[in-house]
């Protein structure tokens, strides 16, 4: 592996798994979530 | 008006997210010893300092919680603990991909990358606390002490690298180019990381509210058991 594809890994997996889960978050606030019933 | 605000807020960190990737990949040059694997510092170093913060945050929202028995405090506590995982999480992996690159090795028992590890495992095991008591009351008291306690190890990770001999780096002098990007990877990580924490928040207050325990409520003809309606 070259120094830029280390790079470009270390970005996707730090980036995927932030916004990975400010997308889960999201949809489950969207979604309403433990709402009030 | 909110609703707006909170969509600003996430387009700003979405656009500050992509700015951060095109001065990665375009403006910033290699460093001259180490090449193109020092820009993962531009990552590394917001989400250590990030991590750091949301352990702050943990830490007095429970030592608040202690004081004061505010359900809001315990549910921000266990907001800021869960993204205190995400972040050292981050930190772990961009570390050890900087290692294998840098130093020929995925992971070495330095004092660092241990208590990097130490604080990244307490605050997993501060997340099974709190799954595996079923009383709310409980559960926050327990989990406040705990992350109390565990909040004693982000000192050890900031100061190890100064105070034991370590492989990890210090401090690496960094070109204009290389103090500008690294200023704009501040902006997305942190912003990432409040707005996690926040809406995290939110879920957990929410989740509190429509799950309040049935208690009964004397009347006349005795006692009355009836949902509490918030």
């Amino acid at each position: 592996m070259s120094g830029s594809q280390f790079v470009i890994l270390a970005y996707v997996i730090g980036l995927g798994l932030l916004w990975g889960y400010a997308a889960v978050l999201l949809c489950s606030a969207r979604s309403g979530n433990g709402a009030k019933s | 008006m909110r609703r707006t605000l909170i969509t600003i807020y996430w387009l700003v960190t979405i656009a500050s997210t992509a700015g951060g990737i095109a001065m990665v990949a375009y403006y910033t040059p290699d460093e001259q010893t180490m090449g193109p694997i020092q820009k993962i510092f531009y990552l590394h170093l917001p989400a250590a300092i990030c991590t750091f913060l949301a352990c702050l945050t943990c830490f007095i929202a429970s030592v608040g919680y202690l004081i004061q028995r505010k359900a809001y405090l315990d549910d921000l506590a266990a907001a800021a603990g869960r993204v205190a995982v995400q972040l050292c999480s981050i930190v772990l992996a961009t570390g050890m991909i900087w290692g294998k690159s840098a130093w020929g090795q995925w992971w070495t028992w330095s004092p660092r990358l241990t208590f990097s590890l130490v604080l990244w495992l307490l605050y997993i095991v501060y997340l099974m606390v709190r799954a595996s008591i079923e009383s709310s009351h409980r559960r926050a008291l327990i989990a406040a002490v705990y992350a109390i306690i565990a909040f004693l190890d982000v000192p050890l990770v900031y100061l190890s690298v100064r105070l034991m001999p370590d492989i990890h780096p210090t401090s690496i002098s960094l070109a204009l180019p290389m103090k500008l990007t690294l200023a704009a990877w501040f902006v997305p990580v942190t912003l990432l990381s409040a707005g996690l924490i926040v809406l995290k928040f939110n879920i957990n207050r929410r989740q509190r509210d429509s799950a309040k325990p049935i208690e009964p409520t004397q009347t006349p003809t005795g006692f009355h058991w009836s949902a509490e309606v918030a």
